[in-house]
């Protein structure tokens, strides 16, 4: 399966990345590291799957990028970009935060995946709360991969 | 027969509820069962029954005139029961008072018109008669309060409010109203922001709704209130005073009727029809002649609006104007009058000369602003809204009301609207204009009726009958102005909902000159495109239109056609350069629901005309409205909506392509060139600060080779020389000393003898040594241009420190080492933040973030002592390693020869420092890529899972966000830090401006979350600095704002004052800033005394490379090293604030 990772903070994409190529074998993954290098990889096309943080940078940060603009909703925006273009992959969301945006914009997590579930049901498969200190996550983002991975969908 | 029947049904009524409330032992129950469920009919006994028994009445019914404000208090007071018997209640107290209601009229006519004519002594005395016949009333208190602040100003209605606050019943509603009224009229305060104040608070307030809805109703009267609503209003009223009673009862008739409450008409219409014969108020008569009662007595001041009418809708503008203000000083508070004259100003003011300036005069400018779209029209609406706010319980403050709905009602193709509808039935004068602000055929007929009771029958009344719908020679409305006409048409088509018909003499009347009768056509054709779903013409007429005049905005239906644009509209729409438009214009007038669409339609665009960037439209904008793409390019392809696109690599790309653009628009709108050209400026500037601070970023690692070249041509070219003497004989001293150790071996001499003549040697070797040590200290130590000097100002000297910190302190999650104790303080700021009943967890949560703070800046310390040091020997400390184990010694000296010159030799060694420097700094990038950041991120994580471990913290997803959010940060900080440790690149010569120096080490501070500011004050903005000296001045800013923010201890943001003063080639920088409690002690004054002394006696070079302090000797060595002046430098406290200040020439490149 190829897979995306869209994650702009270094040690969850590691920890990520480490995870999935524990548990599949031989697993294509490639890492963007803002709302907008994850968007062209997958306009580019041949992921299968993303797995997307929400909140990113507009643009990788180096040494000549401050990033642009930090973008609470990143990953909602990528959704909707795909809507927009009509382009059909699963989507996981990959958070650690369970409130965004700020006042009075602010959706909580069970908020904001009821939104995307309503918004995008063709791409959205759901929502993973990331918490280092605890090992849930993973077993919910295998879950929500064995799911997106049925050939019915 | 009837009335015998009726009189005895009364009479044994009362008889009935006498001795039914004499022989209860709870009288206000069986009065509220009574009321709630007893024959509404015979409400009237019921009161009267209540009257005649003065133990009940004392309780049960509230002062009908109080004469004290503790009496106005609401008092015991029934529940609200169903909204028809409240109405038939208020209409069987109100009754038996007619005679005094109608006073009340005449008096409080009298009053608004003496307001509106500014007769000041009059308006006073008939308060004062007000309130000598009526005691005191709501009324009275709020129109008080309006007048003071009107007539004698702010302070007089203050103190009026303040004796209102003080004599009424302690945290009563009586005073909770009269507060807010006196806030609702303070002259800086705006109805718009009153508003949101005033919602806010009052969701505070924990009273049962109804209490809430009563309050309302007095400080922030609203449309679309419930039936319910209305039942509250006039149940809470009964218990305050027979004046606001009746006040509210019209208010709320009023309501069911624009409400279209049709069940509720026939209990008004019936109550009104009886109170109307005695009170004489002639608002009654005309609400009861909306609703299809009888026609109103004529007045003159009616027929005087019929006849100002048919000048104006003649065209004779002049003549209404003049007729109008002669008129309006006889009746002033004839509204229909002063709209008349507004509306004809509006079209023509052409040689008017008005003497007056009293309030009247004031609202019929604002009137005419408003109409007129000008340049005043906002500060007019938002004027006049406040004057009827304040002044809501006058007829006229129901007009201004009225015009303004109609004129910025945005749906006008729907002709029920409640609050027009509203205030049209609070005017108590007839008028054809009436009839637009009427609902449907059938009110506007029955009120085409009450015109018939006029006793003129001029053009005026038939053309009110004509929008009625009745049928009129169409011979008798010849004269009316053709666009008048439309009018009439445009009217009757609305009212049988025909809409093309509407559409087809709405663009008839687009084709007026005068601006007024446009507008009305620019508003009722955008709606019909809009309502036909001719979403291409809607939307490229709604973008015209608001490009012809931008005042427009408030009458377009933005939201509407925005809301209607859904996704498969936009695909097919996606080549009109409107669609970007009118997202644009609801993003900027209306909210931000929209913004991402907008930029989605930007994009759209683009594309739909195969072009990826807005500067690629230079080469086809002609196929499009030259004003569209000029608005398109300006405000829609911005930054902001641009970064959506994948067209672009980063943002230096999308800065650069917007000065394309703005390149472009210089070219197609010269008009506005100064703000393209500004902006252009702006941008580069920018630009230019980025590159800089990058450069600066850069830069850090620094030696100054040449400036080491200078310095040791004396001392090192000396020991070089005598090293190539030895150099040149080492071949006949080596053969020499063989000789004699063998002469000396066989004569049996001992070792001690033998080594005198291994001293050329070694002395070779020492020569050596001592030169690759002299200049390795150089390169290294020197404070003036070795490399620790620089380590120690740009990367030790709080600026790693602060780089890694600033994540955490944007959280507050740091705090700060206590001056006296040495310990990390405690953090309150989480510790009040948490949601919690357990203080232990309040204590453990402050104490693990202080221990937090230490463990972090611990490793930061860590980083600065252990790794960001220069190791010279095996014992010290530092990832910088020029110990000579570490340096290619061997390799140095087998390249010199004989014709080896010393500037050879002197880059040689400089090149193979530089690559010993290459090692170390790739050696500190790895350490901190591997693992700082994974140090970090261990005491991050640590921290995180105490935090998830708390118990009983119900916000606790609140601090763990912000850890998140922080680790993420700092990480990508660590990135930034990493990109330091690389090798200076040269920076550019090109001059630079002082103040973006200034900037650049503001921005370095960058100081979160307290926030810092530099305020710069230049007198001559042109002043520029050569291009090498930018890293100096950065560096001096850098270490004085970082000193503010340190040791300012002010409570709030600190703020620099930056003052540059040039005088010919001088520049005096004086910079200063405000110092908290307990700053300016002895010891801060002895500490900097010392400084000021090792200064003087030229002391200061040793502290360049010690971390800590104040800095002050490391801007001495800038200025007088790195800079190369001879500063005149000062600083010191004086009064409140602290200094510091120096004077520097203009050197080089400086200009």
């Amino acid at each position: 399966m190829n897979i995306l990772i869209v994650e702009d903070d270094e040690n969850k994409r590691t920890r990520i990345v480490s995870f999935l190529k524990e548990r599949f074998e031989a697993p294509a993954i490639i890492t963007a590291k803002s709302l907008q290098s994850g968007l062209r990889l997958i306009i580019e096309g041949g992921v299968e799957l993303v797995i997307l943080d929400m909140t990113m940078p507009t643009f990788d940060i180096g040494v000549d990028e401050d990033g642009g603009r930090l973008q609470a909703y990143a990953g909602r925006e990528i959704l909707n970009q795909m809507d927009r273009r009509d382009i059909v992959v699963p989507v996981i969301v990959v958070t650690q935060f369970d409130e965004f945006g700020v006042s009075p914009d602010i959706l909580t997590l069970q908020e904001l995946d009821l939104q995307l579930q309503e918004a995008y049901p063709e791409i959205y498969a759901g929502a993973v709360y990331y918490n280092v200190s605890e090992e849930g996550w993973k077993e919910s983002l295998l879950k929500l991969i064995a799911y997106v991975d049925k050939p019915a969908r | 027969m009837k009335n015998k029947k009726r009189d005895s049904s009364s009479r044994q009524a009362l008889l009935h509820y006498q001795a039914a409330i004499k022989n209860t032992s709870k009288p206000f129950t069986l009065i509220s069962e009574k009321r709630s469920s007893g024959s509404s009919s015979h409400y009237s006994e019921l009161l009267r029954a209540i009257k005649i028994t003065p133990h009940v009445r004392r309780y049960a019914l509230p002062s009908d005139f109080p004469s004290t404000l503790k009496q106005l208090e609401l008092g015991v007071r029934f529940n609200t029961i169903s909204v028809d018997r409240e109405f038939k209640w208020a209409f069987a107290y109100l009754q038996p008072y007619a005679t005094k209601l109608a006073s009340f009229a005449a008096l409080s006519q009298r009053f608004h018109r003496a307001v509106l004519g500014e007769d000041h002594s009059n308006a006073r005395n008939t308060l004062e008669a007000l309130e000598k016949e009526f005691g005191q009333s709501l009324w009275l208190i709020k129109n008080k309060i309006a007048y003071f602040q009107m007539s004698a100003g702010f302070e007089a209605q203050k103190l009026y409010t303040a004796e209102i606050i003080q004599e009424s019943v302690k945290d009563g509603i009586i005073p909770y109203i009269a507060y807010y009224v006196s806030i609702r009229n303070e002259p800086a305060i705006t109805a718009f922001r009153f508003n949101s104040i005033f919602n806010e608070h009052i969701k505070s307030l924990d009273l049962p709704e109804g209490a809430l809805t009563y309050i309302r109703h007095h400080i922030l009267p609203e449309a679309g209130l419930s039936l319910y609503d209305i039942a509250d209003i006039l149940s809470y009223e009964f218990s305050v005073s027979v004046i606001d009673y009746f006040e509210a009862l019209l208010s709320m008739a009023r309501r069911v009727i624009s409400s279209g409450f049709s069940e509720m008409i026939p209990s008004v219409l019936s109550g009104l029809k009886a109170l109307e014969p005695k009170v004489n108020d002639r608002r009654i008569s005309l609400i009861l002649a909306g609703l299809g009662s009888k026609p109103p007595r004529n007045e003159s001041a009616d027929n005087e609006i019929a006849e100002l009418l048919e000048h104006f809708l003649k065209g004779q503008y002049k003549e209404a104007m003049s007729v109008a203000y002669e008129k309006l000083r006889l009746a002033p508070d004839s509204s229909d009058l002063m709209e008349i004259a507004a509306r004809s100003e509006a079209i023509c003011s052409d040689g008017l000369v008005i003497t007056e300036n009293h309030l009247l005069r004031k609202i019929v400018l604002m009137m005419k602003s408003v109409i007129s779209k000008d340049d005043s029209t906002e500060e007019s609406r938002a004027e006049l809204t406040k004057l009827a706010l304040n002044f809501h319980t006058a007829p006229w403050a129901d007009a201004i009301q009225g015009l303004l709905d109609r004129e910025f009602d945005s749906h006008p193709l729907e002709l029920r609207n409640e609050r027009i509808q509203y205030s049209a039935y609070g005017i108590p004068y007839i008028c054809s204009l009436r009839l637009i602000s009427l609902p449907d055929s059938v009110t506007r007929q029955s009120y085409a009726r009450i015109l018939d009771s006029l006793t003129v029958n001029n053009l005026g009344v038939l053309y009110g009958k004509a929008i009625a719908s009745e049928e009129i020679n169409d011979i008798q409305l010849q004269s009316l102005v053709w666009e008048e006409r439309e009018i009439i048409e445009i009217q009757i088509a609305l009212q049988s909902k025909d809409i093309s018909k509407t559409l087809i003499h709405a663009q008839e009347l687009m084709k007026s000159p005068l601006g007024y009768y446009q507008h009305l056509a620019v508003k009722i054709l955008s709606n019909c495109f809009l309502h036909l779903g001719h979403m291409d013409e809607c939307v490229s007429f709604i973008a015209s239109a608001f490009l012809d005049n931008r005042r427009l905005r408030h009458i377009l239906p933005i939201a509407t056609a925005v809301k209607a644009l859904d996704k498969p509209t936009r695909k097919k729409m996606s080549n009109n350069l409107s669609v970007p438009i009118i997202f644009d214009m609801y993003s900027r007038f209306i909210d931000h629901r929209y913004d991402i669409i907008r930029t989605y339609t930007y994009e759209d665009f683009l594309f739909a005309n195969t072009i990826r960037r807005p500067s690629q439209l230079n080469t086809i904008f002609d196929k499009f409205d030259l004003r569209k793409v000029i608005y398109f390019l300006r405000y829609v392809c911005v930054e902001s909506v641009m970064d959506v696109s994948t067209e672009f690599k980063g943002s230096q790309d999308i800065a650069q392509e917007r000065l394309a653009v703005c390149r472009l628009l210089i070219d197609l709108d010269a008009d506005n060139l100064e703000t393209y050209q500004n902006e252009i400026k702006d941008i580069n500037r920018r630009l230019m600060i980025q590159r800089r601070m990058r450069q600066i970023e850069q830069s850090k690692i620094h030696v100054d080779i040449e400036s080491i070249k200078r310095t040791v041509q004396k001392t090192v070219k000396e020991s070089f020389l005598r090293y190539l003497i030895f150099l040149e004989n080492k071949d006949s001293i080596d053969n020499m000393v063989s000789m004699i150790l063998d002469i000396l071996k066989n004569s049996g001499h001992t070792e001690d003898q033998y080594l005198i003549v291994k001293v050329p040697t070694e002395k070779m070797r020492d020569i050596f040594n001592s030169m690759i040590a002299e200049l390795r200290d150089q390169y290294v130590s020197s404070t003036e241009h070795g490399l620790d000097g620089y380590l120690s100002v740009r990367i030790r000297h709080g600026t790693l420190s602060g780089q890694i910190r600033r994540p955490l302190e944007a959280m507050n999650l740091v705090t700060a080492r206590d001056r006296v104790t040495g310990e990390y303080k405690r953090n309150d700021y989480w510790a009040d933040r948490i949601e919690t009943d357990n203080e232990e967890t309040r204590e453990s949560l402050a104490s693990r973030l202080a221990s937090f703070s230490r463990e972090f800046d611990e490793l930061i310390r860590m980083m600065i002592t252990d790794w960001i040091q220069v190791k010279k020997d095996e014992k010290g400390k530092g990832l910088f390693d020029f110990s000579f184990q570490n340096l290619p010694i061997f390799e140095i000296e087998q390249t010199i020869t004989l014709e080896t010159s010393f500037e050879e030799f002197i880059d040689h060694v400089f090149k193979e420092f530089g690559m010993v420097l290459e090692k170390n700094l790739q050696k500190i990038r790895w350490v901190i890529r591997n693992d700082a950041k994974s140090w970090f991120s261990t005491i991050m994580d640590s921290l995180q899972s105490y935090v998830d471990q708390l118990q009983g913290v119900s916000n606790r997803r609140e601090i763990t966000n912000a850890i998140r959010a922080a680790h993420t940060e700092v990480q990508v900080a660590l990135d930034r830090i990493i990109e330091w440790f690389r090798l200076s690149k040269s920076t550019s010569n090109e001059p630079f401006n002082i103040e973006d120096a200034i900037k650049i080490s503001e921005q370095s501070v960058g100081a979160l979350p307290r926030g810092f500011r530099a305020d710069i004050e230049i007198n001559d903005k042109g002043l520029e600095f050569d291009g090498r000296f930018l890293m100096g001045f950065v560096d001096i800013f850098f270490i004085i704002f970082e000193n503010i923010l340190r040791h300012s201890s002010i409570v709030g943001p600190p703020t620099a004052k930056v003052k540059v003063t040039r005088n010919g080639k001088l520049v005096h920088f004086y910079i200063d800033n405000e110092t908290g409690e307990g700053v300016q002690n002895d010891s801060a004054r002895n500490r900097i005394a010392s400084i000021k002394a090792a200064m003087t006696e030229g002391k200061y070079l040793k502290s360049v490379t010690k971390e800590g302090g104040t800095g002050f000797h490391k801007i001495r060595k800038i200025l007088s090293h790195d800079l190369g002046f001879e500063p005149k430098m000062d600083f010191d406290f004086i009064d409140e604030r602290f200094f510091v200040e120096f004077t520097v020439p203009i050197k080089g490149n400086g200009r």
